[in-house]
C-alpha cells in the first residue's frame, strides 16, 4: 500500500493540471496580497476627518441653536438638537482620545457610538446608515448595515476591555489574521472547495490512459480508492501553501494580529435594544472552526468525485457533480427563507463556511439552527455514507476499478 | 503451476474461448499463435482476470482461485502481463516507469539495473518515454515485466517493433527466466523464434488452444518428416503422388509444397532426391514442419488440417 501511495502521491503532484491550479491559485493570491489587500477600505473605517467634519457640523448648528426660542419650530429640529447633543459629545471624545493616541478609550466611545447610532437608525426614517450599504439594489440593504453596526459594536466593546495592543490595523481588520477571517467569510473557502474538485476530478479517470500499467498492480480496489483519497486530502492542504504564504507577505505589511483578537458571532436569541446581537469568539476559535468546516467539505467533495469517479467514470459528471453540490444552496437560498424551510439539515448550506462559524448565515437565512457542530455532523456523515458506498462497490466482485 | 480448467468466454454469439482445460508447468515456455482476433489476449486476460469467464476457472499454487479480491490480489503478487508500450507514462522516464514496478512487487531494486544493462537501456533510460521509438518502448515494458520478477509472466507481442539483435536478446532473458523456474507464456507472430525456445505451442481454433504436436505428430521433435519444396509444377506433384501412394503432399498459400514422408528411412529420402533433381526441382530441403509452415496450413488452408481431439 505504501508503494502504491508513494506512485499516486508522485502522479499526483506531477499532474500537468494540478501543477496549473496550484500555479493559479499562488497567482490569484499575490494578485490579491498586492493589489486588493492593499486598497481595502473598510466600510467601517477608523476615519478622523469624517468624524470631526460631522462633529463640526453638528456642533455649529448646535452652537446656532444654543439660547434660541424652540416655540413653534419644527419637531425634527428639537429632535436633532436632542440627538446631537448625546452623539456629539461622544464624537468630542472619540477625536481626543485618537489625537492622545488612547486606543483603547477610542475604542470603548466607538462601542457606544455603534450601538446608540443603531438605535436611532435602524427603521428610522430620519437618519440613514452608511450610504456605502445601499449598493447593487441591495433591498436588504439597511438589515446589513444593522448586523455591521451591532458587530462593529460588539467588536469594539471586546478591543477596549483588551490586554493586548491596539492599533488601526486591528480596527480596520487588515491585520493578516483579519484578513483570512474577512476571507474566510468571503469567497475564499468556494475557491478553495473548487480547486480541491478540480484536483480530485481526475484521480480516478487518469488511471483510464493506463490500463496495462495498472490493472495488474497487486493492490485491492478499494485499498487504491482509500490511497486515492489521501492524496486528495494531502493535494487539497497543499492549496493552504500560497495563501500562507500571502499571509505572511500581509503580516509583513500590516501586522500579523494574533489569536486572542475578537470575532464576533451573532447571536439571535438576544434583545438588540439591550444586550445587542453579539457574542464573541476569539479570532483563533473562527479560523480553528473554519478550518475544520472547510477540511469537512474537502473530505465530502473527494469522497463524492470517486463515487462518481467509479459509478460514472467521466470527468465531466464529477465537475458537475461536485459544482452541483457547491452551488447547490443557490437552488434555495434567499433572505430569510431559514425561517420557513429547515435548511439546517441541508448539507449544501454550509458551503459558505466563515459565515457559518459567525453565524452571519444565520442571520440571512433567518434560523437559529444552522450551526458548526450540526455542520460538521452532516458533512462527515455524508461523507461517511459516501465512503461506505465506494467500499462497498469497491469489494462487489463483479466491479473493476480499472477496465 | 497454473491449472485452467473449463475456461468459457463468449463475445455475443461468438465462443471466444471453449472449454479449455490444461495446465502450465514451472519452468515452461509456452507459445500461443494465432491470427490477430482469435482469443490470445482475452486468454491471458483471463488468467489476468481482467476478463471473467462465463465458465470454468484457473487454479494457481495453493489453490488460489479468482474467487474473491483477496485472492486476486494475492495471485497477482505472483502472476505479472507485460504492459503495453501505449500505456506509459510518457512525462516519466524509463526508470521511473521500472522503479513503479519493482516497488509494486517489491522486488529487489538490484534487478532494475541488471535489466537494464541486459537490454542495453542504459542510454535512454532516464529520458521521457514520451521522447521513446516503439522499441524502445517495447524493450521498457519488457524491462518493467522482468523487474516484477513474478513466478508466471504472461506476454503479448514481446517482440513488436524490435529489431532482430533485441529479439536474439529478449529471447535469451526469457531462457534464463524460463531457467529459473517461473512460467513464461507468450503470444507472438514471430514464429521461427518462438518455435525455437517455447516448450510447447498452442494454436487458437474455434476457441479451442490447439497443441502443435496433435496437429503434426512429433512436430515438436527433431525428425525429418518432410520436404519443403518451393515452386514445385503440377505435373511434377501428380507424377510424384502417382509414384509413392503413401505420401501426402500439400501445398500451402505462400507456394510451398510439402511432401510429408511416412519415415524417414535413408532408401526413401535417397529415392525422392533422385525424383525431384531428375525433374529439375533443385530448392528444397529435408527437415520438419516449421511453426510457420503449420501456422499457413492451419490458418490458411481453408482448415485441411484438423486436430486430433486432445
Amino acid at each position: 500500500m505504501w508503494s502504491y501511495f508513494k506512485f499516486e502521491f508522485k502522479q499526483f503532484f506531477t499532474n500537468k493540471k494540478n501543477i496549473a491550479i496550484y500555479f493559479l491559485l499562488a497567482f490569484a493570491t499575490f494578485f490579491y496580497v498586492f493589489k486588493i489587500a492593499p486598497a481595502f477600505e473598510p466600510i467601517e473605517s477608523v476615519d478622523y476627518e469624517e468624524i470631526e467634519a460631522r462633529y463640526l457640523t453638528r456642533q455649529e448648528f448646535l452652537d446656532r441653536m444654543e439660547g434660541k426660542d424652540l416655540y413653534g419650530i419644527h419637531p425634527l429640529v428639537i429632535f436633532a438638537i436632542e440627538i446631537f447633543k448625546e452623539i456629539n459629545p461622544i464624537d468630542k471624545a472619540r477625536l481626543d482620545a485618537l489625537d492622545a493616541g488612547d486606543l483603547k478609550k477610542y475604542a470603548d466611545l466607538t462601542s457606544d457610538w455603534y450601538y446608540f447610532t443603531n438605535s436611532i437608525t435602524y427603521k428610522s426614517d430620519t437618519f440613514s446608515y452608511n450610504s456605502k450599504y445601499f449598493i447593487e439594489n441591495n433591498q436588504y440593504a439597511e438589515d446589513d448595515a444593522f448586523y455591521a453596526y451591532l458587530e462593529q459594536a460588539a467588536r469594539y466593546d471586546t478591543h477596549s476591555k483588551a490586554d493586548y495592543a491596539l492599533s488601526m490595523e486591528i480596527f480596520e481588520q487588515r491585520t493578516a489574521l483579519q484578513t483570512f477571517e474577512r476571507l474566510l467569510k468571503g469567497a475564499l473557502p468556494i475557491i478553495l472547495i473548487v480547486c480541491v474538485l478540480l484536483l480530485a476530478i481526475d484521480i480516478v479517470t487518469k488511471d483510464r490512459r493506463h490500463p496495462s500499467i495498472l490493472k495488474g498492480f497487486p493492490i485491492s480496489d478499494w485499498k487504491r480508492l482509500l490511497v486515492k483519497m489521501f492524496v486528495a486530502l494531502l493535494g487539497s492542504l497543499v492549496l493552504f501553501v500560497p495563501p500562507i504564504v500571502g499571509f505572511l507577505i500581509i503580516g509583513l505589511q500590516s501586522g500579523f494580529g494574533h489569536f486572542n483578537l475578537p470575532s464576533p458571532v451573532y447571536a439571535p436569541h438576544l434583545d438588540w435594544r439591550t444586550e445587542g446581537k453579539f457574542e464573541m469568539m476569539t479570532l483563533g476559535t473562527f479560523l480553528g472552526q473554519s478550518f475544520i468546516l472547510l477540511f469537512a467539505w474537502f473530505i465530502v467533495i473527494i469522497n463524492v468525485v470517486l463515487l462518481s469517479s467509479i459509478l460514472l467514470r467521466s470527468e465531466m459528471v464529477n465537475f458537475a457533480v461536485g459544482l452541483l453540490l457547491i452551488f447547490g444552496e443557490n437552488f434555495y437560498f434567499s433572505r430569510y427563507v431559514g425561517y420557513f424551510w429547515d435548511i439546517q439539515n441541508y448539507p449544501t448550506s454550509y458551503i459558505q463556511v466563515g459565515q457559518i462559524i459567525s453565524k452571519q448565515r444565520n442571520f440571512y437565512y433567518m434560523n437559529d439552527h444552522l450551526v458548526f457542530t450540526l455542520g460538521l455532523q452532516l458533512l462527515l456523515g455524508l461523507a461517511l455514507v459516501v465512503i461506505f458506498l465506494i467500499i462497498l462497490i469497491a469489494l462487489n466482485r463483479q466491479y473493476k476499478l480499472i477496465k | 503451476m497454473i491449472e485452467i480448467q473449463n475456461i468459457t468466454v463468449q463475445f455475443g454469439e461468438m465462443k471466444v474461448l471453449n472449454d479449455i482445460s490444461m495446465s502450465f508447468e514451472q519452468g515452461e515456455m509456452i507459445g500461443l499463435v494465432a491470427p490477430n482476433g482469435t482469443g490470445k489476449s482475452t486468454f491471458m486476460n483471463v488468467l489476468m482476470n481482467y476478463v471473467k469467464p462465463m465458465k470454468g476457472k484457473v487454479v494457481f499454487k495453493d489453490g488460489l482461485c479468482y474467487s474473491n479480491k483477496s485472492n486476486e490480489v494475492k495471485i497477482h503478487q505472483f502472476v505479472s502481463m507485460m504492459p503495453d508500450q501505449s500505456d506509459l507514462y510518457n512525462h516519466l522516464t524509463g526508470y521511473e516507469h521500472l522503479k513503479m514496478f519493482a516497488t509494486m512487487w517489491q522486488s529487489d531494486v538490484k534487478l532494475i539495473d541488471e535489466t537494464i544493462e541486459a537490454l542495453n537501456m542504459r542510454h535512454y533510460v532516464n529520458k521521457k518515454t514520451g521522447t521513446y521509438s516503439l522499441g524502445m518502448r517495447q524493450r521498457l515494458c519488457f524491462a518493467m515485466q522482468i523487474v516484477t520478477n513474478t513466478e508466471i509472466m504472461m506476454m503479448d507481442e514481446v517482440m513488436n517493433g524490435l529489431d532482430p539483435n533485441n529479439v536474439e536478446i529478449i529471447s535469451k532473458i526469457l531462457v534464463k527466466k524460463k531457467a529459473e523456474g517461473k512460467i513464461i507464456i507468450i503470444a507472438s507472430h514471430l514464429l521461427d523464434n518462438l518455435e525455437k525456445y517455447a516448450d510447447r505451442i498452442f494454436l487458437f481454433n474455434e476457441g479451442k488452444l490447439v497443441n502443435t504436436n496433435q496437429i503434426i505428430e512429433g512436430f515438436s521433435q527433431a525428425h525429418i518428416k518432410t520436404i519443403r519444396v518451393k515452386h514445385m509444377e503440377s505435373t511434377t506433384k501428380n507424377q510424384l503422388q502417382e509414384l509413392y501412394p503413401a505420401i501426402k503432399l500439400q501445398t500451402l498459400t505462400n507456394g510451398l509444397t510439402l511432401i510429408h514422408l511416412p519415415s524417414s528411412e535413408a532408401s526413401l529420402l535417397s529415392s525422392l532426391t533422385s525424383f525431384l533433381v531428375e525433374r529439375h526441382v533443385v530448392d528444397f530441403a529435408f527437415g520438419k514442419v516449421t511453426l510457420n509452415d503449420l501456422y499457413s496450413m492451419y490458418y490458411h488452408e481453408d482448415r485441411k488440417v484438423t486436430a486430433k481431439k486432445a
